[in-house]
């Protein structure tokens, strides 16, 4: 079944924090995987919404299931975080589907307002 | 020389030795003074800009580089109001771009005037980092799914479309992409791109209706898109765009591209003259982005290609599943072939991906299709009754309060709103046992 | 009902609430499971009922109970 569920990959402190504020207070599921093998798993077997991940741990795995769920999930909404100033990785990013690419210098509190326009919306 | 002059010579004197470019203006926003450090940044003296009005154009591509400068310096409609604020601006004929502060002064009737100070943002000479080599190979597996060539011409629509898309891919304009929602319009763009010659740089989609305004315009007026190596921006439904964006961007389009800039590739789901006499879409905007427009049919006219895109979407649903599907069966082939598809392709991969979940054997079959595709009788009318469904949602809630609570009664009886007592009558009617209480 | 773990506020009951799934080889689409859940988690979609809101899901029931296709059933989020 369908339902609003954002599932994050490698974020930690402030940002998370808000996220799961986020989660409570509009009443979605957030799905929180801290290893890779874990979250791939977990966006294959049950979808979600917006999937956020952060990207430079191991780039290419993270890029290469970008690409497939940009294939494969239309309807998941990717936003790929860095951690640094790093325009090529950025760039990779964006070319391979991802919703938003949210490097530095855009300041990483732009994710809360993200995520919640990126949720899916009821329909009249 | 009198005391107030004396003064005058002095605060000049102060400016002048700022390494800022400052300008001073009146509150007609023209040009009272500019320090040597403007007079440097722009190559224009205050003797020729002495006086002239620094206004915003709706369009700087025809003007003399003077009047451009001026324009560039123009305060915005916050600055005017009394509020200080910041922007930025395309230096005129230059990769370079203005952060200029400006800070409004005012006086007991009003505003006296605007001070302004720039801050010159200089674009990255270096080209960026090359992608690794093992990175290329994804950006070549993401490219292969789409590629113009697989597309097959089964009709006049179809083979406009290629005809269009391919002069699309020649040149560097922007153009529009029509078409309902579902329909393909950002594959056809991402072949597009992969068939043109910037495509080694990135192609990045940008949805105006979904995304904050304020992180679209990073992307869309600021230099990031080119430090990203974005060669094609592909925007989704400009008509969500704020209208001061929008004009903005005609700026944008009706300037050439440098050759490090993106090619802009525009779509609505609707009828983009609509949005325009609707009020929505800016009419110069319309026009700016649509030298060429390409309508992308629904899948319904095209389901020549329908064989080819089960195919596609079986294989992806593949990726990301272990159970391989290799094909349909006739009786469900028959249903999806007649299936009017309102979602166009993304409908159709939404049924694919579910059936091949539920499907246990190598094929889909009918019996793997959502009910709305194959228009079965409805089940009969079930009855509703009302004290037995009470009683299942009561029980059903009991026990989930006893789970969240470890069995505990008392914290059970209070997460449900009860009194004790009604919950122990409850669980012994429903047979539900909780812990031993452990005081009150 | 919140605990705070190192700075994480967390719903403790949320691995034991059962939601529910829906097939799509069954759903008619009639809409009365979104009518009759008294919580409003679900909602409709364009041919199947989605969850909204599934932290708002008291896993009632009701939606199971009242659906005529037997297209609901209720499952532990893994």
């Amino acid at each position: 079944m369908q339902q609003a569920q954002v599932q994050i990959y490698g974020l930690e402190g402030v940002i998370a924090e808000r996220l799961r504020e986020l989660a409570l207070a509009q009443r979605f599921w957030l799905r929180e995987t801290s290893q890779f093998a874990a979250c791939r798993n977990l966006v294959q077997t049950s979808p979600p919404s917006v999937f956020v991940f952060v990207l430079g741990r191991d780039v290419e795995k993270e890029l290469s299931l970008l690409e497939q769920v940009h294939a494969s999930l239309p309807g998941t909404k990717v936003i790929a975080v860095g951690e640094a100033d790093n325009p090529a990785l950025a760039g990779l990013a964006w070319d391979l589907g991802a919703a938003y690419v949210l490097f530095p210098p855009t300041p990483r509190d732009r994710l809360v307002e993200l995520v919640l326009h990126l949720l899916p919306r009821m329909s009249a | 020389m009198n005391e107030s002059m004396s003064d005058t010579f002095r605060w000049q004197g102060f400016f002048q030795k700022a390494e800022q470019p400052v300008l001073l203006l009146n509150r007609q926003r023209r040009v009272l003074f500019v320090n040597r450090a403007w007079e440097a940044c722009t190559g224009l003296t205050l003797a020729e800009v002495k006086g002239r009005a620094c206004r915003r154009r709706s369009s700087t591509a025809s003007l003399e580089r003077d009047e451009a400068i001026l324009a560039a310096c123009a305060p915005p409609a916050d600055a005017l109001a009394g509020r200080p604020c910041k922007v930025r601006r395309r230096v005129p004929q230059s990769a370079n771009w203005w952060e200029i502060q400006f800070l409004p002064l005012m006086g007991s009737a009003g505003l006296l005037g605007i001070l302004g100070s720039i801050h010159v943002l200089v674009a990255p000479k270096e080209t960026p980092p090359a992608v690794p080599e093992r990175l290329m190979a994804l950006r070549d597996r993401h490219a292969a799914r789409h590629r113009l060539d697989d597309l097959e011409p089964h009709s006049p629509a179809m083979e406009r479309l290629l005809e269009q898309a391919r002069l699309a891919a020649q040149t560097r304009i922007a153009i529009t992409i029509v078409g309902e929602p579902g329909a393909g319009k950002q594959w056809l763009a991402r072949a597009i791109h992969n068939l043109g010659d910037r495509r080694q740089r990135n192609f990045a989609c940008l949805d105006a209706e979904r995304i904050p305004p304020a992180l679209l315009a990073d992307l869309l007026f600021y230099p990031i898109a080119q430090r990203q190596a974005i060669g094609t921006i592909y925007l989704r439904e400009p008509s969500y765009l704020p209208r001061e964006w929008q004009a903005r961007l005609v700026e944008v389009l009706q300037r050439a591209p440098g050759p490090d800039e993106p090619r802009y590739i525009v779509s609505h789901h609707s009828d983009p003259r609509r949005e325009v006499q609707a009020g929505r879409l800016l009419e110069e905007l319309h026009c700016a982005a649509s030298a060429v427009t390409i309508v992308v049919p629904p899948l319904r006219e095209r389901l020549a290609d329908l064989p080819r895109l089960i195919d596609v979407f079986l294989k992806r649903s593949h990726e990301l599943q272990v159970h391989a599907v290799n094909g349909i069966g006739s009786e469900a082939g028959n249903v999806l072939r007649t299936h009017p598809w309102p979602g166009n392709l993304r409908d159709l991969q939404d049924v694919l991906t579910e059936a091949c979940r539920h499907t246990k054997s190598e094929r889909i079959e009918l019996a793997d299709l959502p009910f709305y595709l194959k228009q079965s009788t409805l089940p009969a009318e079930r009855r509703l009754p009302l004290d037995t469904l009470l009683e299942q949602v009561e029980r059903r809630l009991i026990e989930l309060a006893l789970k969240l609570t470890q069995g505990n009664q008392t914290r059970a009886a209070e997460l449900l709103d009860i009194w004790r007592p009604r919950l122990m009558r409850r669980m012994e009617k429903f047979g539900l046992k909780g812990t031993e209480e452990q005081g009150a | 009902m919140s605990t705070k773990r190192k700075n994480r506020v967390v719903e403790p009951h949320w691995r034991l609430v059962e939601l529910p799934i829906v097939s799509a080889t069954r759903c008619t689409g009639c809409g009365d499971c979104v009518a009759v859940c008294p919580t409003e988690c679900l909602a409709m979609g364009p041919h199947l009922p989605w969850l909204p809101r599934p932290l708002d899901c008291v896993s009632c029931s009701l939606c199971v109970a009242v659906c005529p296709a037997e297209a609901l059933e209720m499952k532990v989020r893994d």
